[in-house]
């Protein structure tokens, strides 16, 4: 460890405020060979990186011990770089944190830590182990006239007058300070006549004199007194002038002690001086507000928009892992208005970290990554003209926020399933993994061109999630409508951490940076162990049950089950596929239990009579047991779509709730614009009730001699529950759902769930919805498959049904590139049956029309996937536009021909959106 | 990474391909695809063209100042309009910029273009630009050479020719003629002969204000109406012409009706376009905002596609104007789109240009969409047993497609297979095909049992014969059963004289209807009605409704069963009738009327008796019907009711002991006050939404500051 601190090499630096002593041992200094390091100095290293930090303007810097190759916070030469910055966002290239806070007024501003904190030197510099701790404040907390006691104690003056070094302050302090107290008048007192008023009222028995001379003269009494009211009409919002003085307005203090009283006639460089002595002397501000309020004056306000921010970078081996400890972030909660009115709070909203670390160049070749569905890149440079920005939040929205299920895939956006992103320049890259706060996190990209000339990627993080109420207006018609924000109570109190990993040569890219990932969580057991590999082809396998039917007998409305697939007619569904070769099956029963898909509360699992008998599902349990077929029922956990009588949920208690203090209830919007007022509702279930259901459906399944659950929503859906006793964070309900799922696969069940968040990695075992692709916006010019690229070999994964929604074609050509297992949702009966429900989206179901087809489309993926199941994927790569190529632990490589016409490569001709087995890895060389 | 030998490989492809953009391995439809279906509703279905390639202005040769406003596709090769640079952009097959024009040669106009705005590309000789602000239409060949240029004739005594020419859109139809679209142009679609003479306009769109629109301006003063916004004529956004000569034009905004936004006009100018599907050719049905379409695209059979500017959707329909399948949608997403403003055919293929960001969109088309365009090509050569086949493909593909099951229905009618066509034109909501399947299998059924069908209509007609006989013999040998029920009575004497005077009452609503005078006298002076019977009458009438809409055969009932609400049903019949005794009754008292509350209800109940007479055995023999016999079905009901609405005025005469003019007059009255009513009603409901509202604001606030 090389920080120490020693008195000869420190360097001192004086705020009035703050005082930041940072020790440098010069021996242990590494003498920096590039000039670009200048004014850097080491805190922290080990044997593979160094921690470089610039005490002046606290910009760190990371240099890899291997190719000496150094990753700045803020981009060096900017200055002279960047012709875009203007005004604010040319300050903001200097800053480490971005805090976005709300004016009382609903005004979100943001501001950055070189303006509000480095400036005005109020940060502090401490040496932790393995690293630097640093703590802004944000806002310039005190103005200078803070710095100026108009009265002070005498002691008070003369302990400050003390700390000082130099004799000259000291008779500054003495020359612009009288001292004075009230005494009262002997009999041989003579009265001084004062301008305007009347002193024997005012002062009574009393009068002024310095406690120091003997004997005053009437003239030097004067002006003291003199000098006293002045002080009193100028510091005291209440007296006007002269004449309004009374007795009541003359500090009372005066009478018990000494004290000076700052002199009339100050020109403005004296008030300078001033100022700057008592900051050398140390005057702290709350020292001069507490004489000030003793006397009676004015005291100096404190600013209410005050942030205080630590953060603290250190290294873990070849990591460098930034964290700022959330609940240590403070700032002024309910601070009295100006005029002392109503209260005022300035919220911390959301801070952004490091936003310029790592960035590029308006020319630099690279791209960036963002974890946008499957995986974005955003290459660099970007045509003239062509920059945007990106930010979506990790994990999707969180429904109690926003009111809306969260909508994966099939033509909506993807959602940011993995914690992650990074940079790639020529012959580096740096990845970041957000370990912590990962449930407030959102990505955000901001390209050059638009604010300044640099591209980069970095995290935000949501410290106070809002919402907003809206008030109509109900006194007429169109009055507009009046919202307010309304704030989660609680502020996040957990850490937010970030580590970065920093990779040079061949790993610098987006396959590297999935290797490193994949290698991370398998080295903190977040990723499974490897996945058996399948005994033929493997298929994933969607059967609907039952479904209701809002029906009318009469004109009265009734709820029919229909069924669509009885309990023993999944066994001929299963069967026929089984006959087609097609053996490594695993089925997701949907709309099993009383009330088809959408059904009850499940803390009692019913068989639905419609379907069959308790004893056809214990028929069906075994026969696919016996046929070693993978069943998992689905069940939905996270929200509760129909409120029973006799059941044990309850809306009041078991419901979570919005921030606006009401029960979290869900409308499902109307296919397809999802305007239309939506028909349907359902409630989202408390993280606190989460674990009774669990139990209670465990309990349930095992009696049944299931051992397969499913849950789409638990791989997609995070919810806080605002309510406002018991309050659930996001990240808390994270910690919830995490500990309730191992709690499930502990006691050996094993999960099926959708979408994938990171979080559910390491409890599932299989994976449906998985991402398929990046969102589609402009500015992510290519969608990788970098959640393919960790997870396969450790989890059997599946897109969307290949008979529902997307484009059928696509589908498989993309399930042959990334190893995903077909998956295909059937029903024994004629599609047409769910004509005319809520669940027409089942339109090309009927195991007639697609068992045949199902069968074929196995045996065309997995005559190119034999094999490879099992196995991580190495490498990734475009040949040519369109044409893509695999490669796979062992060897083998699938080449994906996306395009109509066929290609060549090499020997090899794929035909037209097809699919081939490439030649095995470095066979050719 | 790479082997050497893809290496080299991958470069030498690299250099082949130079430009050439990455195929969209990453494009997903980002939009859910629907159709709608009989009752209007959106229902999934699966994707018809997914995104195929985005080619990004820099790409197809814009630049950061360009405005890309019109698409063409001939032989291959893209025509893009550059309006603010004045250039066109040639792209070959794979979107590579092969050719601009930009400098014309030849002619006497200007040798730039300025603000073109429209282009019609007839072959690479003779391609027709809307040189807007140049005022003039000139024909170019590919190099730029001017071939004819159609402007303003200098003898412009031609008062019909506009003063301010500002061509913005241009079509040429297969006989040389020019049609074009201009600014401010409202008369319609400009004509001009091959040799560029201005033959005139055609097809005018009708103005259609709506009715509150025009009241207003005829109630306001001059002032007033100066202030108002014009009433602009209506102007066509797009126009173009389809294979068969037939001029296509959208209309993007204005005060038409609704359902012409897309038209075909025939050479003399009338809209000839079929709208007989579900709901007519404009978009989305019951959508929150106005459909504005920019641009038609003729195809194959009389298909079309429109792109809507306000849902950024594509709409194709068939000749027949059934929505066949609608892709895109509105937004920022790679495949959707912010202001689409052409849309063009490209190898089968659709490339739609989006004048906000300008970009070209390839769609390229589905499994789904191949399979319809296959059953409408084969439906068009009348090959109705391979139709059927590939229509059951786009069922399995779709269930929710409701067309198919009409068109699979259509092909078994051809095929004789009637039962299976009914089924299938019920799946399909299509009513008239099931009438006709319906027609033959009724006779079918008539003919396979004519004898049966004999012997039964005899013996009826016996019955009818002999049943009077023996009704009269059964009176005289049974005439001692008479006092049975009194000897009941007897037992427990208020029952069954409660019971009794009910029956009673009820019977002898048969005399009212029939001999309304008398009958609604005695009702009122012997009291022969009473609240009872009334009741019953009108809850019988209530029935009569809910059976009627439940059970009506399914040619003659366009509702959705599944969404019937009783309660709607009975308030839809006792809401206006109770606000008809009130209003009676209230005005009656004060018009010197003879009736009381109770006389008005009953009258009233038992003037509604014709309706249950005949709804009932008409929602019997609806069942039996089909179309064309709709005729008697709907004389039948129009009969009920107007018997009923006799028997009103009558019953109102009566009771109140009126003269026939006062009663009339008194009528108009009673319905203008339940008017009233009706609307002091809503006001009042109105009004306390507005107190819910405040009391729920209330609640809001004070449970957020809390």
């Amino acid at each position: 460890m090389c920080v120490t601190r020693k008195g000869g090499s420190s360097v001192l630096l004086l705020g009035a405020l703050i005082l930041i002593i940072l020790g440098l041992d010069a021996a242990c200094a590494q003498p920096s060979s590039q000039g670009e390091l200048e004014g850097f100095d080491v805190v922290a290293e080990n044997e593979h990186l160094v921690l470089y930090l610039n005490a002046a303007n606290t910009e760190i810097a990371v240099q890899d011990r291997e190719t000496n190759a150094v990753w700045y916070s803020n981009p060096p030469h900017r200055n002279v770089r960047d012709t875009i910055a203007r005004g604010e966002m040319k300050e903001r290239l200097n800053s480490q944190l971005l805090v976005s806070y709300y004016t009382p007024g609903d005004r979100l501003i943001t501001i950055n830590n070189y303006t509000e904190s480095v400036r005005y030197n109020q940060y502090q510099i401490t040496p932790i182990d393995t690293g630097v701790r640093i703590e802004y404040l944000l806002g310039k907390q005190w103005e200078d006239d803070a710095y100026l006691p108009v009265f002070i104690d005498q002691d008070c003056l003369e302990q400050l007058a003390s700390q000082l070094a130099d004799e000259r302050d000291r008779q500054l302090l003495s020359k612009h300070y009288a001292l004075m107290q009230l005494v009262e008048t002997g009999p041989d007192y003579e009265p001084v006549q004062v301008a305007q008023v009347d002193a024997a009222q005012v002062f009574g028995n009393y009068t002024v004199t310095d406690p120091r001379v003997q004997g005053m003269s009437s003239s030097a009494r004067q002006k003291l007194i003199n000098s006293l009211l002045d002080k009193i009409v100028t510091y005291r919002s209440d007296v006007k002038n002269r004449q309004s003085i009374a007795a009541a307005h003359i500090p009372q203090r005066l009478k018990e002690r000494a004290a000076y009283v700052l002199n009339s006639g100050l020109l403005p460089w004296d008030v300078q001086d001033l100022v700057e002595v008592f900051r050398r002397a140390g005057l702290d501000p709350r020292l001069t507000e507490e004489q000030h309020r003793n006397y009676g004056i004015d005291p100096p306000r404190e600013n209410p928009l005050v942030f205080r921010v630590p953060i603290e970078y250190t290294l873990e081996g070849d990591a460098l892992v930034v964290r700022i400890p959330a609940g240590e972030i403070d700032w002024r909660v309910d601070v009295p208005g100006p005029s002392g009115g109503e209260t005022e709070t300035y919220l911390l909203y959301k801070i952004q970290v490091l936003e310029y670390f790592g960035a590029m160049f308006l020319t630099d070749e690279g791209y960036l990554f963002v974890p946008d569905g499957s995986g974005g890149l955003i290459n660099l440079p970007r045509a003239p003209g062509d920059h945007g920005t990106y930010e979506r939040p990790v994990y999707g929205e969180d429904p109690a926020i926003t009111g809306m299920k969260p909508q994966v895939g099939g033509g909506f956006l993807e959602q940011v399933h993995l914690p992650v992103y990074g940079i790639k320049a020529q012959e580096r890259a740096l990845f970041a993994i957000i370990e912590d706060g990962d449930a407030f996190a959102s990505i955000s990209v901001n390209t050059a061109g638009r604010v300044n000339s640099y591209s980069s990627v970095s995290p935000q993080f949501t410290v106070v999630p809002k919402s907003e109420a809206s008030l109509q207006g109900s006194v007429s018609h169109r009055v507009r409508q009046q919202t307010v924000n309304i704030y989660q109570p609680r502020p996040y109190q957990g850490d937010i951490r970030i580590r970065y990993l920093f990779l040079t040569g061949s790993e610098a890219g987006y396959v590297g940076m999935a290797g490193r990932y994949k290698q991370y969580l398998i080295d903190s057991g977040q990723l499974r162990d490897r996945v058996p590999a399948p005994e033929g082809p493997p298929l994933l396998l969607d059967i609907t049950c039952g479904i209701t039917r809002r029906k009318s007998i009469l004109g009265i409305p009734v709820l029919q089950t229909e069924r669509l697939t009885s309990y023993r007619q999944v066994k001929s569904v299963v069967g026929s596929l089984m006959n087609q070769g097609i053996s490594h099956i695993d089925v997701r029963l949907v709309g099993w239990m009383g009330g088809g898909i959408e059904h009850g509360f499940p803390d009692r699992v019913r068989v639905d009579s419609a379907l069959g008998s308790r004893e056809d599902l214990r028929e069906l349990i075994d026969y696919l047991h016996e046929n070693s077929i993978g069943l998992y029922p689905e069940v939905n956990l996270l929200n509760v779509y129909r409120n029973g009588l006799f059941d044990s949920f309850i809306v009041w208690t078991d419901a979570a709730r919005f921030l606006n203090k009401k029960v979290a209830r869900i409308g499902q919007a109307r296919f397809p614009d999802l305007l239309t007022s939506p028909v349907r509702y359902h409630y989202i279930l408390s993280p606190h009730s989460l674990g009774r259901l669990i139990d209670a459906v465990a309990e349930d399944y095992r009696r049944l001699q299931i051992c397969g659950l499913a849950s789409t929503d638990l791989g997609m859906q995070l919810s806080s529950d605002f309510r406002v006793n018991r309050l659930i964070d996001r990240q808390q309900s994270l910690g919830t759902l995490c500990s309730e799922l191992r709690k499930l696969s502990d006691s050996g069940f094993s999960l099926l769930a959708g979408g994938g968040n990171a979080y559910v990695l390491p409890y599932l075992s299989r994976l449906i919805q998985a991402p398929a692709r990046a969102s589609g916006f402009s500015i992510i010019d290519e969608s990788i498959p970098f959640y393919q690229l960790v997870v396969h070999g450790h989890l059997f994964f599946s897109y969307q049904p290949f008979n529902l929604g997307e484009d059928p074609k696509w589908l498989m050509l993309r399930s042959a590139e990334t190893g995903a297992v077909p998956y295909y949702s059937l029903t024994y009966e004629d599609a047409s049956l769910t004509k005319n429900t809520e669940f027409d989206y089942l339109f090309a179901t009927s195991h007639k029309d697609w068992a045949a087809r199902v069968a074929d489309c196995c045996r065309r993926i997995n005559a190119v996937l034999e094999g490879t199941w099992d196995q991580g994927i190495i490498n990734h790569e475009q040949l040519q536009p369109g044409v893509y190529r695999t490669t796979f632990e062992s060897g083998t490589t699938v080449i994906v021909n996306y395009n109509p016409q066929p290609v060549q490569i090499g020997e090899l001709v794929i035909d037209g959106e097809s699919f081939a087995r490439g030649p095995l890895w470095g066979v050719e060389e | 990474m790479l082997q050497p030998d893809a290496k080299r490989l991958f470069l030498s492809m690299l250099l082949i391909c130079g430009c050439l953009a990455p195929s969209c391995s990453s494009c997903a439809a980002p939009y859910s695809s629907y159709t709608y279906n009989f009752w209007g509703n959106a229902v999934p279905a699966p994707h018809a063209y997914v995104p195929a390639r985005i080619l990004k202005s820099s790409e197809i040769g814009a630049t950061p100042t360009s405005s890309l406003v019109d698409l063409d596709v001939h032989d291959d090769v893209v025509y893009l309009v550059d309006a603010r640079n004045g250039v066109v952009i040639l792209l070959d097959h794979d979107f590579r910029v092969i050719g601009k024009i930009s400098r014309l040669v030849g002619g006497q106009g200007s040798s730039a273009l300025s603000n073109p705005h429209g282009i019609c590309v007839v072959d690479e000789d003779r391609i027709l630009i809307a040189d807007r602000d140049n005022s003039r239409i000139v024909a170019v060949d590919i190099h730029g050479n001017v071939k004819q240029e159609i402007a303003r004739p200098k003898n412009a005594e031609d008062w019909l020719f506009p003063a301010d020419f500002r061509p913005e859109k241009v079509a040429v139809d297969p006989a040389g003629r020019v049609y074009a679209l201009a600014a401010g142009v409202y008369d319609g679609i400009m004509t001009f002969t091959p040799d560029g003479e201005f033959r005139g306009y055609i097809g005018a769109p009708r103005v259609r204000p709506n009715i509150i629109e025009y009241i207003w301006s005829r109630l306001a003063t001059r002032e007033q109406r100066e202030r108002q916004v014009l009433f602009l004529p209506v102007e066509h956004s797009n126009v173009t012409v389809d294979s068969r000569g037939m001029l296509m034009a959208t209309v993007s905004a204005g005060a038409i009706n609704p359902e012409e936004v897309v038209r075909r006009l025939n050479p003399a100018g009338t809209d000839v376009l079929i709208r007989r599907g579900f709901f007519p050719p404009a978009g989305d049905v019951g959508a929150a905002y106005v459909p504005a379409f920019n641009d038609v695209l003729p195809r194959s059979y009389g298909m079309y596609s429109a792109i809507d500017r306000n849902s950024g959707r594509v709409f194709t329909y068939d000749a027949n104007g059934n929505l066949l399948y609608v892709f895109g949608g509105h937004g920022q997403l790679d495949g959707l789109f912010q202001n689409p403003v052409a849309i063009a055919e490209m190898n089968g293929r659709l490339l739609v240009l989006d004048s906000a960001t300008n970009q070209l969109t390839l769609f390229a088309p589905t499994e789904y969409a191949l399979l319809i365009h296959r059953a409408i090509a084969a439906y068009n050569v009348g090959r109705y047993k391979e139709m059927e086949a590939i229509m059951q493909e786009v069922l399995r593909l779709n269930s929710n497609y409701e067309l198919a099951y009409g068109w699979i229905g259509r092909a078994l009618l051809m095929q004789e297979e009637w039962a299976r066509a009914l089924e299938m034109f019920r799946l399909g909501n299509d009513r008239e095909g099931y009438s006709r399947a319906f027609r033959e299998l009724r006779r079918q059924y008539i003919e396979d049992r004519f004898g049966a069908i004999v012997l039964v209509f005899c013996a009826a007609l016996l019955c009818w014969a002999l049943v009077p006989r023996l009704k009269r013999r059964l009176l005289t040998t049974g005439g001692s059963s008479e006092p049975a029920p009194s000897g009941d009575s007897m037992a427990s004497p208020t029952k069954t004289t409660w019971l009794r005077e009910l029956l009673n009452g009820l019977a002898y609503g048969w005399h009212v209807i029939f001999h309304p005078l008398d009958g609604f006298e005695k009702l009122k002076s012997e009291k022969r009605g009473s609240i009872a019977s009334a009741s019953t009458i009108l809850l019988m009438v209530t029935l009569t409704y809910v059976v009627m809409r439940q059970y009506t055969g399914f040619v003659f009932n366009p509702r959705d069963l599944d969404r019937l609400n009783i309660l709607l049903e009975i308030s839809s019949v006792l809401v206006p009738f109770v606000l008809w005794c009130v209003v009676n009754w209230a005005l009656t008292t004060i018009m010197l009327g003879k009736g009381t509350f109770g006389d008005v209800y009953i009258a009233s109940s038992y003037a509604l008796i014709p309706l249950i007479v005949v709804n009932f055995p008409l929602t019997f023999v609806s069942n039996y019907l089909v179309l064309e016999e709709g005729a008697f079905y709907y004389l039948a009901l129009t009969l009920g009711v107007a018997w009923a609405v006799i028997l009103l005025v009558v019953g109102t005469m009566v009771t109140h002991e009126y003269t026939l003019v006062k009663t009339v007059y008194t009528t108009i009255f009673i319905v203008a006050g339940m008017m009233f009513a009706m609307f002091l009603g809503v006001l009042f409901v109105s009004l306390l939404d507005r107190v819910y509202l405040f009391v729920s604001d209330i609640y809001t606030e004070i449970a957020l500051r809390t």
